[in-house]
């Protein structure tokens, strides 16, 4: 009789992998039935010939004493947060590139780092497995900045708030089991998404450090997450480890969509401006676009001689060009529509971790494990 | 040396599985759209945008507050 259970078990075991085996061939053969044309094909036909772009440095922010990890713009377009593996946040004004406020954490590996909406508060989060949200000093919210700023050594800005005083207005919101990848406020002061090594994404209250929704479905660390930039959105975007792209609703925790056609690791992932499109960047080197409405990846931007992963990507303010931040130290930048390769820029003495549009499409922010950032007009 | 491509559903046990397969299940059931069409929608964002690309309309130090204004300097 025990052996007959035994091979009960096996059969239903044997049954559910056919099943789904047979469910994910149909999905693939689905989602490659509507795919009548390549946008590649689409866009060498289009008028008009390569955009140009003339893209050069314009500022270096010197400060933090280890790798940059993560940075943030404030919507008020000009300044930026920075973490780092030194275990600071740092507050800057882009324009003057003085240092507005630094903040200690008692923490290594910074990995992520969040402006709020309002400018008046930041979230960041790393090796200590916690999101944190800190107040800003007023003058880093306000548009009157502090007037003289000659004594702006290199190793600490003049408003480099005591230990006390800042950690005593910290505010632990989220708390995952393993470290923190990437934060974000939603479209208000009060809530913030996380994605963590622990293979989950959440959203959290930030006022009551309440857990809002958890989202379950990653194999493994979960590397980036982004917010659908519609302002009635309802949907985030991860990647992670396992390869995957996922496509979740906020409302129900479920996974709408996910693509998996990379070959290695995904670090990051953003919004195409119209949010019916993502791209995400990869170790496998390439950065790869996915189409919600057509269900499938529409682009892939490679080269035989760009081999290093991709840390960070996103799009211009039309969204004809995608940048990505690389491992060899450069910024690759391509033509959103025809896949052709247009310039890299040099700069970055190692690799770049982080890459993001100012919020009015006027420059770009990278951040690099050679301690700075620079910014690109 | 190769890796042996591990099949991941030998690794999945039937709770597991049964999870999975309610994923693909709900995944298989989403409408999908015709790749040109999606592209197109796509091409036309970009197309009517592209004018209010700062990125891609070239310097003006006018309007770019990165791109400093040349001044004089007289040493």
């Amino acid at each position: 009789m025990a052996s007959d259970k035994n091979s009960n078990r096996y059969d239903t075991l044997e049954n559910l992998r056919k099943e789904a085996e047979q469910l994910r061939k149909k999905l693939q053969a689905d989602r490659k039935n509507l795919n009548d044309a390549e946008l590649f094909v689409m866009g060498k036909k289009s008028e008009g010939g390569s955009p140009s772009i003339q893209v050069r440095c314009r500022r270096i922010l010197k400060g933090h004493t280890g790798k940059v990890l993560d940075m943030d713009w404030s919507l008020d377009k000009r300044r930026i947060v920075s973490s780092s593996q030194d275990g600071k946040i740092l507050v800057w004004d882009g324009f003057t590139t003085n240092k507005e406020q630094a903040i200690s954490l008692p923490t290594t590996w910074v990995n992520a780092c969040a402006y709020a909406p309002s400018g008046g508060s930041i979230a960041c989060g790393g090796l200590d497995n916690k999101c944190s949200v800190f107040p800003l000093n007023s003058s880093s919210n306000s548009s009157t900045l502090s007037v003289s700023n000659k004594q702006n050594p290199v190793s600490s800005g003049p408003a480099d708030t005591g230990a006390g005083t800042i950690m005593q207005q910290r505010k632990v919101v989220a708390m995952h089991t393993s470290y923190i990848s990437a934060c974000t406020f939603t479209h208000s002061d009060y809530q913030i998404l996380t994605a963590s090594g622990d293979s989950t994404c959440a959203l959290w209250d930030v006022e009551s450090g309440q857990l809002l929704q958890s989202f379950h479905g990653h194999q493994s660390d979960v590397m980036d997450a982004a917010l659908s930039p519609c302002e009635t959105g309802n949907l985030f975007i991860s990647g992670g480890c396992d390869k995957n792209a996922c496509v979740w609703d906020m409302r129900t925790a479920k996974c709408i969509q996910s693509f998996q056609t990379h070959n290695s690791d995904i670090n990051t992932v953003k919004w195409f401006p119209t949010g019916e499109a993502f791209a995400t960047g990869s170790d496998d080197g390439t950065i790869k676009m996915y189409d919600l409405r057509a269900d499938r990846e529409i682009a892939c931007y490679e080269r035989p001689n760009v081999l290093f992963g991709v840390n960070s990507v996103d799009f211009s303010a039309s969204g004809r060009i995608v940048l990505g931040g690389y491992n060899d130290y450069l910024v690759h930048v391509w033509d959103t529509i025809t896949g052709e390769k247009l310039t890299a820029l040099f700069g970055h003495e190692n690799r770049i971790s982080c890459l993001k549009m100012s919020p009015d499409g006027t420059s770009f922010c990278t951040g690099s494990w050679d301690t700075t950032l620079r910014i690109w007009a | 040396m190769s890796e042996v491509e591990e099949d991941p559903f030998m690794l999945m046990n039937a709770d597991e599985l049964k999870i999975y397969i309610a994923q693909l299940q709900r995944e298989s059931a989403n409408s999908r759209i015709k790749t040109s069409e999606g592209s197109k929608d796509l091409m036309s964002f970009i197309q009517e945008n592209t004018a209010n690309d700062p990125l891609l309309t070239g310097i003006d130090s006018k309007t770019n507050p990165f791109i400093e204004k040349k001044d004089c300097i007289i040493f």
